[in-house]
């Protein structure tokens, strides 16, 4: 396609990359490409494509237009779906399709940095996680914290650690 | 505003259908490459959220089924900050106040009401604290707390569906969480709602619903698809074959 180039921005980061890291069991591979092939099949449409890029032309940086616009993309599916999504999935299809979008746009010619497809997963599981009524700041916390805190549940890393102490 | 209604709608039914528990065990699923995107790339926030997996003893984690009981965990835990943002949100705000009265003259049975609440499971520190019985708050559109359970329970979904619309009402971003979701994907899903998209999602989702239901269906389509082939090179052969050693008459003009 005379569209395609390869510019000098191709990051380290890839929809095959990110998909390679999850830690996918059982049928959840073929349900994860399930929901990413909705995702793209809506993004890629010849009739929402030029309104996705009249999103992404909009205020903000690369990174949140990213994120937030698969964010609503997957609240979309969710919604249309009728709840059949595998709740666990959402967020790894969702940085599939954060990479998925920032792919097309870096073969567009577009200037798409490693630092923006990390922006729009962090929008993006931010935005998913306040939908569900989950305070975002306060699960990073907690995982940065490795389940210190007063009041969380013994997690199955700290528990021989402190049976071995006593 | 057409924009709007479909746009809250989408995000009431997320809020009301994904249990947080879920996300957190994606996240869980995504921690590995969370935690290499957020080192490549020095996002600090991307290697806490990656963190989490080490919540549930890592991958080893996964086979032993600890993943499930540490993602609930710590969607309570954490859902607890929103709740509490939100009680706040409710006492500036009259119609969130009657909103959250409700949740709290409904939930005075909350902690019984099982796991199926996903966020709500966490408000129980929350709703704890608001007046017993919802004592002092307006009149609630939420069904009686007399109720049983499921009545109960659908009558506190309900109202959590509400109160995206009883923010916009007010004119205040009281509702803090709620708030500040449809201000973040308002314009996120703008280019999805416009025009034919809602068919153009549909397609999608159909695609999702028919595939996820059960693998075999796949293979149906495959059958089916083989078969329509093999109707067609059938048809094509009939008529091929009707045409096959016919002559075709050379008509030429008298005279020429």
């Amino acid at each position: 396609m005379a569209m395609l180039k390869t510019p000098g921005n191709a990051g380290k980061i890839s929809p095959d990359s990110i998909r390679s890291q999850l830690h996918l069991n059982g049928n959840q591979g073929d349900q994860l490409d399930r929901i990413v092939l909705a995702g793209k099949k809506v993004m890629f449409s010849q009739q929402s494509h030029k309104l996705m890029l009249d999103q992404l032309q909009g205020p903000g940086t690369m990174g949140q237009k990213l994120g937030q616009g698969v964010a609503g993309l997957l609240a979309l599916l969710w919604q249309e779906s009728k709840n059949s999504l595998p709740p666990n999935l959402i967020i790894p299809a969702g940085m599939v399709l954060v990479a998925v979008a920032a792919d097309f746009l870096r073969q567009a010619g577009q200037d798409v940095s490693d630092q923006d497809i990390a922006q729009g997963i962090e929008a993006m599981t931010t935005a998913l996680l306040h939908a569900t009524g989950v305070d975002a700041d306060k699960v990073a916390s907690i995982a940065a914290s490795g389940g210190a805190k007063p009041g969380a549940r013994p997690a199955a890393k700290t528990a021989p650690k402190q049976g071995a102490k006593v | 505003m057409p924009m709007a209604i479909p746009l809250i709608a989408a995000a009431g039914s997320v809020a009301a259908g994904i249990g947080a528990g879920g996300l957190i065990g994606g996240m869980m699923i995504a921690g590995g490459a969370m935690t290499g995107i957020g080192a490549l790339t020095g996002s600090k926030k991307l290697m806490k959220f990656g963190g989490i997996l080490s919540l549930a003893g890592g991958i080893g984690g996964l086979a032993t089924g600890a993943w499930s009981a540490a993602a609930d965990g710590v969607a309570q835990q954490a859902s607890q900050e929103s709740f509490r943002a939100l009680e706040y949100g409710a006492q500036a705000s009259a119609g969130m106040e009657g909103a959250v009265g409700g949740l709290g003259a409904a939930g005075g049975n909350a902690a019984s009401f099982g796991a199926d609440f996903g966020a709500l499971n966490g408000a129980g520190g929350g709703l704890e604290s608001l007046p017993a019985g919802g004592a002092g708050a307006p009149s609630i559109t939420a069904p009686a707390i007399t109720a049983p359970a499921g009545a109960a329970q659908q009558g506190i979904t309900n109202a959590v569906n509400n109160l995206p619309n009883v923010v916009n009402g007010h004119g205040t971003t009281g509702g803090g969480m709620l708030g500040g979701l449809g201000e973040k994907l308002s314009n996120a899903a703008d280019w999805a709602q416009k025009g034919n998209n809602p068919r153009l999602v549909q397609a999608g989702a159909g695609l999702l619903s028919a595939g996820l239901g059960a693998y075999g269906q796949q293979e149906a389509i495959k059958t089916q698809i083989q078969l329509q082939e093999e109707a067609d090179a059938r048809r094509r052969q009939r008529l091929n074959d009707s045409v096959r050693g016919v002559t075709v008459p050379v008509y030429q003009p008298r005279g020429g």
